[in-house]
């Protein structure tokens, strides 16, 4: 009983301990400083920050008119080559349709399904699949393989979502290390694709 | 079948067809290609559905961009896009014209 109402206690005075003995470590002015920054800089940055933003964008909207920007949000549905070889003509056309009242929510619905179909014609299917690849083999890699093998070696108990900590003991390094060699076939798998797409990319059409 | 209805076949026809029919008597940009198409088939190609099909008709070598009128950029046919349409619409109407022989011997009006 008497150690659970001295721990706590013996913290506290170890922590009252070790801020007391900041100045002394760090210098006197440190603790004044921290204060100035933490209480009075830091939110008075934060505000300004935010102010800065709310009024720049405010400024952005009066400048940019309804139609511009309804355009702008159109043309986020392509991916960007697409968007660098037709963006222009593509939002002059939106510009004429809109502006001749045919602008409604078929419109809308019409760029994103192209739009969309342009992700998947400009290498979108290689570039999913590489997506894939690397982010399962970087959880292959490190979450379910290195970090529980870091893990066994120090004999923390925690198993939290690492598949190999729930299985048997023989199967724990097997599968942590399994997980590993899966995770770099994937993550060399993904980067290969990467970079294969990468000079196809570069290629745009001549015109 | 009134006429209203007949000119509703033109949305079965693909909008590569559309616009490589269009392009056939001159370059156009986007916005004139839309009107024209209305007109001719009464159909409207949406503005992604018309750059969509653009865009392949231009990768295969169909149609061929000119430099822009303002950011307006007009495309016209090119040789083989033109080959192609002539191939596609001689097919369209071989297969039009059987049907409509046979509709005319079992389907005609007594």
């Amino acid at each position: 009983m008497n150690e659970h109402i001295e721990q706590p206690m013996t913290a506290r005075a170890e922590l009252a301990a070790a801020v007391r003995a900041l100045p002394e470590r760090m210098g006197w002015w440190l603790v004044p400083a921290s204060l100035l920054f933490w209480i009075v800089l830091w939110p008075i940055a934060l505000v300004a920050a935010v102010v800065w933003l709310v009024a720049r964008s405010r400024r952005l909207r009066r400048l940019q008119p309804p139609v511009d920007r309804r355009i702008a949000r159109l043309l986020r549905w392509y991916p960007a080559g697409w968007r660098e070889r037709y963006g222009d003509e593509f939002a002059a056309l939106l510009r004429d349709t809109i502006e001749d009242g045919r602008g409604g929510l078929r419109l809308s619905l019409d760029v994103a399904r192209a739009g969309l179909v342009a992700h998947t014609e400009d290498g979108g299917r290689d570039r999913m699949l590489a997506g894939i690849l690397l982010a399962m083999g970087w959880i292959s890699l490190f979450p379910q393989g290195l970090v529980p093998l870091v893990m066994q070696l120090t004999g923390v108990p925690a198993r939290s979502w690492y598949l190999a900590l729930y299985l048997p003991q023989p199967l724990q390094w097997l599968t942590a290390v399994a997980m590993v060699v899966l995770g770099l076939t994937l993550l060399v798998a993904g980067l290969r694709i990467t970079a294969r797409r990468t000079p196809a990319r570069r290629r745009s059409p001549v015109h | 079948m009134s006429s209203e209805e007949l000119g509703g076949l033109g949305r079965y026809a693909g909008p590569a067809t559309l616009i490589l029919s269009s392009l056939a008597d001159g370059a156009k940009h986007g916005y004139a290609l839309t009107r024209d198409i209305e007109q001719f088939a009464g159909v409207t190609l949406q503005p992604g559905t018309l750059y969509g099909a653009l865009s392949r008709l231009e990768r295969q070598g169909a149609i061929e961009a000119l430099e822009g009128e303002g950011r307006r950029r007009p495309y016209r046919l090119t040789t083989s896009g033109a080959a192609e349409l002539q191939q596609h619409l001689a097919a369209q109407r071989r297969v039009a014209e059987v049907g409509l022989e046979r509709l005319d011997a079992r389907w005609s009006p007594a």
